[in-house]
């Protein structure tokens, strides 16, 4: 008999980290056991997004939602809901009852996403080609080798109008239409899977959970430019996204699917995995392609562009995961379906990993034109332990600070430009008020200076005086001299840097200084943090009209900063206080405070 | 095809495939750059050759734009010269001030920008790394603590040199120029060509001074100094006086050597016309014997370091014969000591070279005494700034001649500095050794010119002689990996005779020239020798009357025994890194 | 010579269609619930779940979603219950294997609430 339930375990690196996959054996085993496991399926899927509430175990055909499952809770999963059909509300995210035939809950989180390029994470088997092929998968390969003309693929991705994924929003038909004429015998097809802005996952995720849709998509391109070769340059930090592509190429390869004469069409195409060491700077093309060819990953100059002499001089499309993911979508229902979706400027989703101050943190899939306020306040749930909203910021180290004022602006490549930030490649992070807002400037840049190759002086000299002039100001040192310089380096690293890694360092910067000017001037003029962030620039003292010498504070100060008698105030000795704040956590009375 | 062009306005006509930078050289528009030179490679490193287009806030690199029809450049406007005046403050940032004791004070690229640009003060606080110089080979110095990290260096020695001695190391800011692997120099597989040297537009890469080993001899009563000079030192070395390149200033260097206090002034041309003698032989002879072939030239110490290292299978190719320069400080204190009845031990040899791999060529056992053949190896700048320091007006300076017997040339020597120059001399005795009749027209064009591989074959009545001459180190390995793959078969591959000199253009462009050198300056050098080359009555190393005279009194016959112990030596693979 | 030809991938395809049709519940509206409580299980509601199961399979039903739940109170086992958006929730006691084609048929298919086995619940 077919099986009566399915069982969707999350297997996604988050998930796979709080131990999803003890909790799939379990499950199989516990089948087993209890002598269903002939009813019910067990399956380990992507990523659902919802990591926020990992690891999750979805529950078919009733659709439970179980969220934060531990290993234990596989037995009584098989023996309630598997054998006697009832729902753990425990496990049910929100606790929620629900009736066994009732209508599936929206839940929030989900309720405005729309899913293309995650369309089968978190549905079909990675591991599994079948999954993939019935989801179909394999149809826009077919339909590339057999019903289309090179120019045909072309034409639809331009009907389509995806723009690149990786941040920059080039038009991806035009990428392939430049190789495509590109002169020459030998051409390579590079998918770039070296993800590194902080807190992403975008890529990973969609690798994990369905990486036959990328190895479809670069074939197609291979058919599309007149390639037979493709690389996919992933970082080794990345290890299960790495071993589900291995499991899918090998899959592919046993298929025809890659390999010689794919499907009978007579074209010939492969793919190989090449690992990158996690330099941030080889997420940018051209010195992702000098890493591919051993040499040190650092950025070349344009022109001439890889399209005309890429990966050992050979003409290269290089697209991002999320590029490639839309790409077998488009060709099966039609560049006009992925036009029909997000706005005028930017067509189909954008995926984002919606991280920081926020309730519910996950990777979310939204159409274009889906506004701030709805990802950070809809889906995000809001900000968390009840806290006030501050900035949002998308492009990652690139990009900048979005406030309040601007949550309404809808999310497509032009939007974010004219509002100081970008696109980027999908990274969200939400900021509350207790966020300092140039600590949060020096933590991209931080970043930024130490994700610089060194290459070029603007960036390498000019990104680390910038850091330093930032640091002063955290320090209570600065003064508007300072950042005047600061906008003189600015200036000359975003049009001086050989790319855009030293192009865009200084947004962060330039952007919290545009919103948040009063927060710069409090550091520099009044030698104060607002946020009570800047370690420097505050202190703590107890007040002895609430202190009632408890000594509570005096036994967890790490430097026995904290002094006073039994029963009466205590006091911190300013010069000795490290400013860790365990003492205000410690203390019940409210009696310490920072200024 | 023409592109036509305006850049600020100024209508420009260039051939396809010009780049901006340079269309606008030749609009009379310099753009400033530290990491562009003419012989790399755009690498985009130091951010100031920043331009627009009209109409456009994109920013596009000089150095890397190739100009198309109808573009509307601006190189110079408020915003760019911001830019501009931030980055070389941003670079002076991380560079010493000290540029008084700095051996490119006057000749530094940084320098001449900060000048420039007006730059009275550095605006942001500078952050200097801890200095650590690293003088491991005694030949060449690299001293991190001035590189501005152009990149220049490691360029020319991957890619025009295709040593890989020289690569970066570290990230962001700690990015520093270094040795392979972060060795010491002198375990790198570094062939002292010094090419990094003429290349760096600072002070950070820069040749050990031995002048004070030569002044020291000198000062020397017991000493007797014996002076010679390679033939690309004397169209090179006006350059450091105000001269035009290419100058042929052979009489006025004997001038100035004399006057420095040098005991006898001899020419590496006459250790040439020797070399000639005795390579044309060994060719002649391998040829007839079915000897190892193709037989390879091997008056370049880079090259002989580069072999030795990366194609070790192929030592035999070698010719046995010592370089010019190995030659004349042999028969310097064998020949011409024992003539003069002088002790060889108070013999002081002292080479000019244009190159810094003499410095190393000079430590290899070969001496034809007990005595070094060379003492002391000079760089053509070595020796400027010595002429400089004793006050000689070298450009006003009389000429006087050079000191006999071991001192005459012909024009066949003069053009071993330039490529092409070993193998054109090569042939003109080879074919008179091998036909017995002279030939007609001294001048062998198909080995001349800045091709990087030029091929050729030689017909010596009836017998055709294929040669190959390559100049660039990196040129070499295609021909190099042919030859020897040919040979791991049990084949040869078809050439008889190949010129290798590891610097692009031969020794007129060495790495111990002056400063300044590009594709311009190696023309007018060339020029100049081969100028030298047809003013001399004799052209054949073979019609040399002191040449014929050492046979004659020494060395009886090229490859006798006198002569294979006097003028040839042998090779020893080397290690890659040779810490291994 | 390809490994797969394009009909070999169709054939998969097809094949694995329709396994991963019954895990996907989306646009699924019609819901058969069988209570198996303890005392259902007792009274067979096992088979009863497995003739809807594999009826509804024969019969291409695949909008429907078969699931269990634990015993209906107060009504005689083996009972189910069937929820579509026109009908509302229709609870149905004492169900016999025999009786499973005709609610296929007539209730879930058809929209038409078969009087004699409903209960109020």
């Amino acid at each position: 008999m077919a099986f009566k339930n399915y069982i969707l375990v999350c297997g996604g690196t988050a998930c796979e980290s709080s131990k999803s996959d003890q909790i799939y054996k379990n499950l199989i085993e516990e089948a087993k056991n209890q002598g269903v496991a002939d009813q019910v399926q067990v399956v380990k899927t992507g990523c659902f997004g919802f990591c926020e509430q990992g690891p999750i175990v979805k529950v078919l055909p009733e659709d439970s939602f179980y969220v934060q499952v531990k290993p234990e809770d596989a037995k009584e999963i098989i023996s309630e809901h598997v054998i006697k059909g009832r729902e753990i509300t425990r496990l049910q995210y929100g606790h929620h009852v629900r009736k066994a035939y009732e209508e599936v809950e929206d839940i929030q989180f989900y309720k405005k996403q729309k899913r293309v390029v995650l369309r089968n994470c978190g549905k079909i088997d990675p591991e599994n080609i079948d999954e993939y092929i019935a989801c179909d998968g394999y149809k826009a390969l077919e339909k590339a080798l057999f019903e289309m003309s090179e120019d045909d693929i072309i034409n639809e991705l331009k009907i389509a109008g995806l723009r690149g994924r990786g941040g920059a929003g080039f038009p991806t038909w035009m990428k392939w239409n430049f190789t495509k004429q590109a002169e020459g015998d030998v051409k390579y097809v590079v998918c770039n899977a070296d993800e590194g802005d902080p807190g992403a996952y975008m890529d990973r995720s969609t690798l994990e959970g369905d990486p036959h849709s990328v190895l479809e998509a670069m074939t197609i391109c291979g058919k599309a430019i007149g390639a037979h070769q493709g690389f996919i340059y992933i970082r080794a930090e990345y290890p299960l996204a790495i071993h589900r592509l291995e499991v899918a190429m090998k899959q592919a390869r046993e298929y025809g699917l890659l390999g010689k004469d794919i499907l009978g069409s007579g074209f010939d195409y492969d793919i190989e995995i090449r690992l990158g060491a996690g330099a941030f700077v080889c997420g940018e093309e051209t010195a992702l392609l000098q890493s591919i060819e051993g040499h040190r990953g650092m950025p070349q100059p344009r022109p001439p562009f890889p399209a005309v002499k890429g990966l050992w001089g050979k003409p290269t499309v290089i697209n991002n995961v999320e590029t490639w993911a839309n790409i077998p979508a488009i060709i099966v229902n039609g560049g006009a379906w992925f036009a029909s979706i997000g706005t005028e400027d930017s067509h189909g989703t954008k995926v984002f990993a919606l991280t920081g101050k926020i309730c519910n943190s996950g990777l979310v899939e939204v159409p274009m034109g889906t506004t701030l306020r709805e990802i950070v306040f809809d889906i995000g749930g809001g900000i968390a332990n009840g806290k006030k909203f501050k900035a949002v910021q998308t492009g990652g180290p690139s990009g900048g600070v979005i406030t309040e004022e601007n949550l309404d602006t809808p999310i497509d490549f032009g939007s974010l430009m004219k509002i100081g930030s970008m696109m980027g490649s999908g990274g969200m992070i939400v900021m509350d008020e207790d966020d300092c807002i140039v600590d949060v400037a020096k933590f991209y840049l931080d970043f930024t200076v130490d994700e610089s190759c060194g290459k070029c002086a603007p960036c390498r000299i000019g990104g680390k005086t910038l850091n330093a002039l930032l640091g002063k100001i955290t320090e209570g040192k600065a003064s508007d001299e300072d950042v005047a310089q600061m906008r003189q380096i600015a200036l000359a690293m975003q049009k001086g840097s050989l790319c855009a890694l030293g192009q865009t360092a200084p947004n962060p910067v330039l952007s919290t200084l545009k919103y948040f000017p009063e927060e710069y001037e409090a550091h520099i003029r009044d030698k104060k943090c607002p946020s009570g962030k800047c370690k420097r620039l505050i202190s703590y003292s107890i007040d002895p009209t609430k202190c009632i010498g408890c000594t509570a504070c005096a036994r967890k100060c790490p430097v026995g900063a904290i002094s006073g008698e039994l029963k009466k105030p205590h006091s911190i000795n300013t010069q000795v206080c490290i400013k860790c704040g365990v003492c205000k956590e410690t203390c019940k009375f409210s009696a310490i405070s920072v200024k | 095809m023409k592109i036509h062009l305006t850049i600020n306005g100024i209508p420009v006509e260039v051939e396809a495939g010009t780049s901006v930078l340079e269309a606008a050289r030749q609009a009379g528009i310099r753009i400033p750059t530290l990491c562009y030179h003419p012989d790399l490679k755009p690498f985009g490193s130091c951010g100031l050759c920043v331009c627009k287009q009209e109409g456009s806030a994109k920013i596009l690199r000089a150095c890397a734009t190739p100009c198309a029809e109808g573009m509307k450049i601006i190189t110079h406007d408020a915003e760019l010269y911001e830019v501009r005046k931030t980055i070389i403050e941003l670079t002076m940032s991380t560079h010493p001030t000290s540029c008084l004791t700095c051996v490119r004070n006057n000749k530094c690229e940084l320098q001449k920008l900060a000048i420039e640009y007006g730059i009275r003060e550095q605006p942001f606080k500078p952050r200097l790394r801890e200095r650590v110089v690293d003088d491991s080979t005694h030949i060449i110095t690299l001293d991190p603590y001035k590189c501005i990290k152009c990149g220049r260096c490691v360029q020319v020695c991957q890619e025009l040199q295709g040593v890989y001695a020289l690569e970066f190391i570290g990230r962001g800011d700690s990015t520093s120029m270094s040795p392979a692997a972060n060795l010491p120099l002198n375990e790198s597989p570094c062939i002292k060509c010094g090419q990094c040297i003429t290349h760096c537009p600072v002070g950070a890469i820069y040749e050990q001074d031995d002048v004070s080993l030569m002044m020291k001899a000198i000062n020397d009563p017991n000493k007797i100094v014996a002076v010679q000079m390679a033939p690309s030192v004397r169209v090179a070395i006006g350059e450091e006086f105000g001269l035009e390149p290419g100058e042929i200033t052979t009489g006025k260097l004997y001038t100035a050597l004399r006057r420095l206090g040098v005991d006898y002034v001899f020419d590496t041309n006459f250790g040439a016309d020797l070399t000639i003698m005795e390579e044309a032989s060994e060719l002649v002879e391998r040829i007839k014997d079915g000897g190892v072939l193709p037989q390879f030239t091997s008056c370049c110490p880079g090259w002989v370091n580069y072999v030795e290292e990366y194609y070790p299978e192929l030592l035999d190719n070698l010719s046995s014969a010592k370089s010019p320069m190995m030659m004349q400080g042999a028969v310097t204190k064998t020949y011409w000591a024992e003539k003069l009845g002088i002790d060889p031990a108070k013999i002081y040899s002292v080479a000019i070279m244009p190159c810094t791999a003499k410095k190393d060529e000079i430590r290899r056992p070969m001496n034809a005494s007990d005595y070094k053949d060379v003492d002391v190896v000079l760089t053509t700048r070595e020796l400027g700034r010595i002429i400089s320091q004793y006050g000689i007006d070298f450009k006003n300076l009389e000429e006087s001649e050079v000191d006999s017997p071991i001192g005459e040339y012909t024009g066949a020597a003069t053009i071993f500095g330039v490529t092409g120059g070993v193998m054109e001399a090569a042939v003109r005795s080879a074919y008179k050794f091998v036909t017995g009749s002279e030939l007609d027209n001294v001048e062998v064009n198909a080995v001349r010119g800045m091709d990087e591989v030029k091929k050729g074959t030689v017909d010596f009545k009836g017998t055709p002689v294929r040669v190959a001459v390559i100049h660039g180190m990196a040129n070499a390995k295609e021909i190099l990996d042919e030859v020897r793959d040919a040979k791991l078969r049990g084949e040869r591959a078809p050439y008889e005779f190949i010129e290798i000199m590891a610097c692009r253009g031969g020794c007129i462009a060495g790495g111990g020239q002056p400063i300044g050198t590009d594709d311009e300056v190696r023309a007018k050098r060339t020029k100049g020798l081969y100028a030298d080359d047809e003013k001399c009555t004799l052209r054949r190393s073979h019609e040399n009357p002191s040449i014929i005279k050492i046979y004659d009194e020494y060395l009886e016959k090229p490859l006798s025994h006198k002569a294979h112990e006097t003028l040839h030596t042998s090779y020893k693979a080397q290690k890659v890194y040779k810490d291994e | 010579m390809a490994k797969l030809t394009v009909e070999d991938l169709h054939s998969i395809r097809a094949r694995e269609e329709v396994k991963m049709k019954k895990r996907n519940i989306e646009g699924k509206k019609r819901h058969i619930v069988v209570a198996m409580g303890t005392s259902g299980i007792e009274s067979g509601a096992k088979v009863i779940l497995d003739e809807f199961a594999s009826l509804a399979e024969k019969k291409g039903l695949d909008d429907v979603i078969i699931t269990q739940s634990g015993a209906i109170e107060g009504v005689k086992e083996p009972a189910i219950q069937i929820h579509t958006p026109d009908l509302g929730l229709v609870t149905y006691a004492a169900v016999k294997k025999s009786d499973v084609e005709k609610i296929l048929d007539e209730t879930v298919v058809g929209g038409k609430v078969i009087k004699d086995l409903q209960v109020e619940a």
